[in-house]
């Protein structure tokens, strides 16, 4: 069935910004998952529909340990199926309302695909790893393609830490911790004054979503079925107008390498713009690749019910 | 000490071209050696200088295998220690002259580290991943970081093959199903030649060859427990190199295809520095950025050698 646009209620964003997150039950068609499924396995054995390699990638067959954690970012300029959902119009100005932003620009996006066994993904901000983003405001949208269990080491989430005033740093790897997956998290509740903190599995079917705040401290913990392979899918977005922080200011990541030297401006060739209220969109987009949620349609201006 | 500049006689040129590599036993000291060294871990760990990451990052201690081949592109962006070697003037200007050009222009870097039991490097051809610039033109300078010795993955190089003509990209890179051998010589068939000439390359830490960007290379199987091969491989460009036209990305476009901007073809000096030029032009940041690690190296032996 084809897919048809969401109206945000005022009562949900109030809720995300409250809560730091929302779940949205009905995101993405089945043919929509299926195509992007179907793209996964070639990725990961190095074929590249666009011979463009990936920002980043972890675990690679014959590299890797057998039950790695499969992870890679910026498949949007490797595969054009793959970047049809990754550069949606729609996710976007989904992604801008929650936030506040008159429209959002793609930082990344990131496959996880955790087989039986994989480890436990240390908890972490998103927002920690935007810091030479001026602002370093980055959203989620994390779409489950198969059913997202506890068993399977689904998402966790810590609802409303987003408002938490801490400290954090940039961890050198977030895939199979040594210590506790969640120590993070025990570290920044004691400095928020936080003595229990409710870590919230996020249990989801396929085509499902869950759209995050840059704060809110979420990880995963280990797959510990025999026969699930959980696989899941992640748009982070930038606010449109969005520009480095001058050089020298805040962890690079896998954004400073595209800025030219002296420059804090975003190029839009790197970072396209996804979906603005005023209806811009970087225009090598619609040569590019046909949008996953919205194929025939115009992008929705107004955008919402608010 | 500023060193003295490499002179490279009319006879190494023309051999270059004859057997599309050149060898040169001592580049740099062992000092710089083991700054270099001491980088190398802690970079495959996550470690980045910077704050940047790297363009590709193969490998990790928390799920990558003990045995497997480490590879790293893009290591100048994340460590000012690499990006002091990898960005240096003189190397640049010993590309350029076996290029036969007026300067030269980084297109990317590779860091290797093949530890005991690591599995083979398919032979490829460089050329094969750099097709959407023009003039298409290459020459990679393989540098050893320890000692490069046959048998423990050493690089391998087919004598006289970048005079055939260039194969398409090799489906296994890394870890192939197939011989590592197995690609080339199909190639090799196909130039006319039944019986390749594979030379297992021994050069000392510090060391390096330079090879045309058509020759047929890669490394076998380390088979020495005591032996971890570490190398560092920088790829030059002409200096007025620019992206061919494309529409929407540039097609195979592999690491350098990721900063094309969209309806310019120009090489961003950001993304591709120009490292030495006939008439004295040098990226203007790279000084500022890391220095030149060859322009401050006290002792250097000028022993080129051919193979």
């Amino acid at each position: 069935m084809a897919y048809e646009p969401i109206q945000l209620s005022e009562q949900q964003i109030s809720y995300f910004r409250e809560n730091g997150y929302l779940l949205l039950e009905k995101l993405l068609p089945e043919e929509v998952i299926a195509h992007i499924t179907d793209r996964l396995d070639p990725l990961f054995a190095t074929r590249f529909e666009t011979g463009i390699y990936p920002d980043e990638w972890h675990g690679r067959p014959s590299l890797s340990v057998a039950n790695a954690t499969r992870q890679m970012c910026g498949m949007w300029r490797c595969d054009r199926t793959v970047a049809g959902l990754s550069l949606s119009a729609e996710t976007a100005r989904l992604s801008a309302l929650l936030a506040g932003w008159s429209g959002a620009r793609i930082a990344t996006d990131s496959s996880w695909i955790k087989p039986p066994d994989a480890p436990e993904v240390l908890f972490h901000r998103n927002g920690t790893y935007a810091a030479c983003i001026d602002p370093p405001e980055m959203m989620t949208c994390w779409m489950a393609l198969s059913d997202a269990s506890a068993e399977a080491g689904t998402l966790e989430i810590v609802p409303s830490s987003h408002q938490w005033i801490v400290s954090d740093q940039v961890r050198q790897s977030l895939h199979a911790p040594a210590e506790d997956y969640r120590q993070p998290v025990w570290q920044a509740a004691a400095e928020a004054g936080i003595a229990s903190p409710e870590i919230m599995t996020v249990e989801i079917p396929p085509g499902a979503c869950i759209f995050m705040h840059w704060n809110l401290w979420h990880g995963s913990g280990k797959n510990r079925s025999s026969d699930q392979t959980r696989r899941s899918f992640g748009v982070n977005t930038f606010r449109a107008d969005a520009r480095f922080q001058p050089p020298g200011i805040g962890y690079g990541y896998i954004f400073n390498r595209y800025r030219r030297v002296g420059e804090t401006a975003m190029d839009e060739s790197y970072f396209p713009i996804l979906w603005t209220r005023d209806g811009y969109r970087t225009p090598f987009l619609a040569e590019y690749c046909e949008d996953a949620l919205l194929p025939s349609a115009a992008p929705l201006i107004s955008g919402s019910a608010i | 000490m500023v060193l003295s500049p490499l002179q490279l006689t009319e006879e190494r040129v023309a051999r270059f071209h004859e057997d599309g590599f050149l060898v040169i036993e001592k580049l740099f000291d062992d000092q710089l050696v083991a700054r270099l060294v001491e980088r190398v871990e802690p970079l495959f760990a996550g470690e980045f200088e910077t704050g940047n990451y790297p363009d590709e990052w193969h490998w990790s201690p928390n799920l990558g295998l003990p045995q497997a081949a480490r590879q790293m592109t893009g290591v100048w962006k994340s460590d000012r220690t690499m990006a002091s070697l990898i960005l240096s003037a003189e190397i640049g200007r010993i590309m350029a002259m076996l290029g036969g050009w007026s300067g030269s222009r980084l297109l990317g870097d590779s860091l290797w580290m093949k530890p005991y039991g690591a599995t083979e490097t398919t032979l490829h051809q460089d050329s094969m991943y750099s097709t959407y610039y023009t003039p298409e033109d290459i020459v990679v300078c393989w540098i050893a970081l320890s000692d490069a010795v046959p048998g423990a993955g050493t690089i391998e190089y087919v004598r006289g093959s970048h005079h055939w003509p260039l194969s398409g990209t090799v489906s296994e890179f890394h870890a192939p199903s197939k011989s590592y051998h197995w690609e080339m010589e199909q190639a090799a068939a196909r130039a006319g030649f039944d019986k390749p000439e594979v030379i297992q390359l021994e050069v000392p830490a510090g060391g390096c060859a330079f090879h045309h960007g058509h020759m047929w290379h890669g490394s076998g199987k380390n088979l020495m427990s005591d032996k971890i091969r570490r190398s560092l491989v920088i790829a030059a460009i002409p200096s007025e190199s620019s992206f061919k036209s494309f529409g929407a990305y540039v097609p195979g476009g592999y690491i350098a295809g990721r900063y094309k901007r969209q309806g310019d073809d120009t090489m961003d000096e950001s993304f591709f520095p120009i490292l030495w030029t006939r008439d004295g032009y040098r990226t203007p940041f790279l000084d500022e950025y890391c220095g030149d690690a060859l322009g401050a190296s006290k002792t250097r032996e000028l022993s080129g050698s051919f193979s």
